[in-house]
């Protein structure tokens, strides 16, 4: 019995996590039908955002916590945004196959990004975005002296967004160039990991349920502000103008657009939300598992979009449910696996650690539209 | 397009290439001595692999540090007999594949005699035959899976091996602290906490002990709250933890986070200054065996703690002293066989009868050495010696 309780509040708290991640694939796939495959690595950006804010913000104990939460989440929907504009807009009209292998380039993008972010590269990586600060600027300079090279009818970008990069771009380069030394204090080695420090959040405290079977404040913690955020989503969705139009383009786009909304916006607002849900899942994340590294996001990225696969691409409540369910899932697959079974000592732990998998080729056999999907339907 | 645009695009595409090709093909870190760059006779190469970045950084980067330190006092007083060293340094990252394009790159691009690497032993097992099959000695400081010098007899190793590394801790769990039951949870993706993991259960087993729970995890997870719930039930005196030490601090906090009051024991692979940084309070107490201590009272080993301490600012790690052997190894065996060329230097470390900062090193049959490992316990959020173990 206490073993059962055991791995059902660590199944539960393993499955919020993906939950928070499946919901920003769902949401963006309900829309565009894009799946993002960017989330695991906005996930890992969101743990090390707020690692760096609590190391070299040094805030009092409350302060801290809601700092850490709220900034990574608005500057991972700052990313979102920058996701959506740059890589996946242009990309809206053509093939889903095109904006597919860019979500994947974005993913590898990120994630090797911040592996070679380390005290002795961070200068390299500051010139390489002033220097494609300025190519921009050059581009721009000799196609308004000299017409070279010439603007097509379908190409080249507004002006409004070349002053955004170049503003951007140059902005992160000063950024990383003045933080060379903070980084070189805290002895940050690029692609190596490093320990989230959560005692400057909250000091553990554990809670006895049931015989020897301990909750801790910081499970307790995790979960109220998981299920917090996934009953803020609800609401925006099901109660706001804003959900209502999000809801109506996951429908019929050409529709919405002919009732005078602008869809882009419609978009671009819910990668943010994706994203920012993703971020606040990679610090929930980062406080309960203490140890974070450039390529911690991969793993559960993939696993969250089974969990989105799982209850049903595009429904809001499936990404809930397949999470949680993904999350006990794998809990229980490892805790009943035997380690050493039969003469031969055979080993059914690895087995087990790849049951999201099965769990995915069976959705997409049985039931590819998920729990609470709608099944397929013969159009006339 | 017009006429004009294809010839510039072209254009803008050779250069690129050019580039590409002028980066990509220079070596990734060079250390040239004190002499000029010189033809073959005056200068021996020496290539170094090691995982600087990725999951055992902190190895890597002790490793080339311990390595590059002797190597720079050999130069400074005058090279080995008027040859002078040059090593070529690759990052392995701790992948296999990473592995063997590093050990390659060193022996075909940068003609080295000789490889220092590498620190992973499925790494070095990824390496070795790549080594062997080129002709290129190759002395691993730390790789104690002792499939790696089974590879061929170009491939030597610095530090002892995991069957005796396994026998070590089971004694020690069995004669010093009297506990009978153990659980055992390792790295299933990983050669080298596997094959401690059944040394000791061998062990253990053989000395009548009983192994309650063996437990393995997947490479990378960072939750293994299912295994230890698996291993709480059964209520082991010992967790044996043969792993890397950035699973080993979490594997640590979640297990007494969780209830679970069994003592820790583990490998050389806890040994960085990271494994507390995570670990905290958890790992307190936990014991594990290693090769090296900067405590030891050699006054060779104490003159190499106070020249790494100038050098780097911290103390040095066994992988740093492990490195540093296997340096004085190379170096030694080069002055004996009195030439670069490989085949010489291998011949010659065969037969190596060396002083060095852990006391004198042969090789066996099997190109291992016969040494002592010494126990360290963590105190205070740091490992201090508590005894030593010999073969």
């Amino acid at each position: 019995m206490e073993t059962f309780l055991s791995q059902l509040i660590f199944g539960i708290q393993r499955g919020t996590v993906y939950a928070l991640i499946a919901l920003g694939y769902t949401m963006v796939y309900g829309v565009v039908r894009l799946i993002n495959f960017a989330y695991g690595e906005v996930f890992m950006l969101g743990a090390f955002i707020s690692f760096f804010l609590i190391q070299m913000l040094q805030l009092p104990p409350v302060l801290n916590i809601i700092m850490a939460l709220l900034v990574p989440m608005a500057l991972c929907s700052i990313l979102g945004l920058a996701m959506d504009s740059l890589a996946y807009k242009p990309l809206r009209s053509k093939p889903r196959l095109a904006a597919l292998i860019t979500a994947i380039g974005v993913s590898f993008f990120l994630s090797n990004l911040v592996s070679y972010i380390g005290a002795e590269s961070v200068r390299t990586v500051s010139v390489l975005f002033i220097i494609t600060a300025l190519v921009v600027v050059l581009f721009t300079l000799s196609q308004k002296l000299f017409n070279f090279p010439k603007v097509t009818r379908y190409g080249g970008i507004s002006m409004v967004k070349r002053v955004v990069v170049v503003g951007s771009l140059g902005l992160l380069g000063f950024v990383f160039w003045i933080a060379k030394p903070a980084l070189a204090e805290l002895r940050w080695k690029g692609s190596s990991f490093t320990a989230f420090p959560v005692d400057k959040l909250f000091t553990v405290v554990k809670y006895p349920v049931f015989g020897s079977v301990y909750i801790t404040n910081v499970q307790i913690i995790i979960i109220i502000v998981s299920v917090a955020l996934m009953v803020g989503l609800s609401i925006l969705v099901n109660r706001t103008m804003l959900g209502m139009a999000m809801r109506a383009s996951k429908n019929n786009k050409e529709a919405v657009s002919l009732m005078g909304i602008n869809v882009n916006s419609v978009i671009a607002f819910t990668f943010a939300i994706g994203t920012a849900l993703a971020g606040a899942a990679g610090v929930l994340s980062a406080v309960t598992y203490p140890r974070i590294t450039a390529f911690m996001g991969i793993q559960p990225g993939l696993k969250a979009f089974i969990a989105a696969v799982l209850g049903g691409i595009g429904s809001i409540e499936g990404a809930m449910v397949g999470g949680i369910i993904m999350g006990l899932a794998e809990q229980f697959a490892i805790g009943l696996a035997p380690s050493s079974f039969g003469p031969n000592n055979i080993d059914f732990t690895p087995l087990a650690e790849g049951v999201s998998f099965a769990i995915l080729i069976i959705v997409l056999l049985l039931r590819p539209q998920g729990i609470f999907g709608e099944p397929p339907q013969d159009k006339v | 397009m017009s006429k004009r645009n294809v010839l510039l695009a072209a254009a803008a595409l050779l250069v690129a290439c050019a580039l590409i090709l002028a980066v990509g093909c220079a070596p990734k870190e060079t250390t040239t001595a004190a002499a000029p760059a010189a033809a073959a006779p005056t200068e021996v190469r020496i290539g170094i692999v090691a995982p600087i970045t990725g999951d055992a950084a902190t190895f890597g980067i002790s490793t080339k540090n311990g390595a590059q330190l002797y190597f720079d006092q050999v130069n400074a007083a005058g090279g080995i007999n008027g040859m002078m060293i040059r090593t070529f340094v690759e990052d392995d990252k701790g992948l296999t594949d990473e592995g063997a394009t590093a050990f390659s790159k060193l022996i075909d691009q940068n003609k080295v005699s000789v490889i220092v690497g590498t620190v992973m032993s499925k790494v070095s097992l990824a390496g070795a035959p790549i080594a062997q099959s080129k002709g290129i000695p190759m002395i691993s400081p730390t790789s104690t899976n002792p499939a790696v010098t089974l590879v061929g007899d170009y491939i030597f190793r610095a530090c002892f091996i995991d069957p005796f590394q396994g026998l070590v801790n089971a004694k020690y769990a069995i004669n010093t602290l009297n506990m009978k039951k153990a659980a055992v949870l390792y790295d299933a993706g990983n050669d080298y906490t596997k094959g401690l993991a059944e040394v000791f259960r061998d062990e253990f087993t053989k000395m009548g002990g009983q192994i309650v729970a063996f437990e393995s995890y997947a490479t990378g997870t960072p939750d293994f709250n299912a295994q230890l719930v698996k291993i709480k039930a059964v209520n082991p005196e010992v967790l044996f933890l043969p792993n890397y030490y950035n699973d080993t601090g979490l594997i640590a906090k979640q297990a007494r986070d969780m209830g679970i009051t069994a003592q820790f024991l583990g490998g050389d692979g806890w040994d960085s200054d990271d494994l507390y940084k995570i670990g905290g309070a958890a790992i307190e107490g936990g014991v594990f065996s290693n090769h090296f201590t900067h405590e030891s009272t050699l006054p060779a080993a104490q003159k190499f703690v106070s020249d790494y301490v100038a050098k780097f600012g911290g103390k040095p790690d066994a992988l740093a002293a492990l490195a540093y052997e296997a340096a004085m190894i190379v170096v030694d065996s080069i002055k004996r066989a009195g030439s670069a060329e490989p085949r010489a230097i291998r011949d010659a470390m065969a037969t190596t009868n060396l002083d060095t900062i852990t006391g004198r090193i042969t090789f066996d049959a099997t190109r291992n050495p016969i040494k002592a490992a010494v126990l360290l316990e963590v105190k205070n959020g740091a490992a201090v010696y508590k005894t030593s173990v010999s073969p």
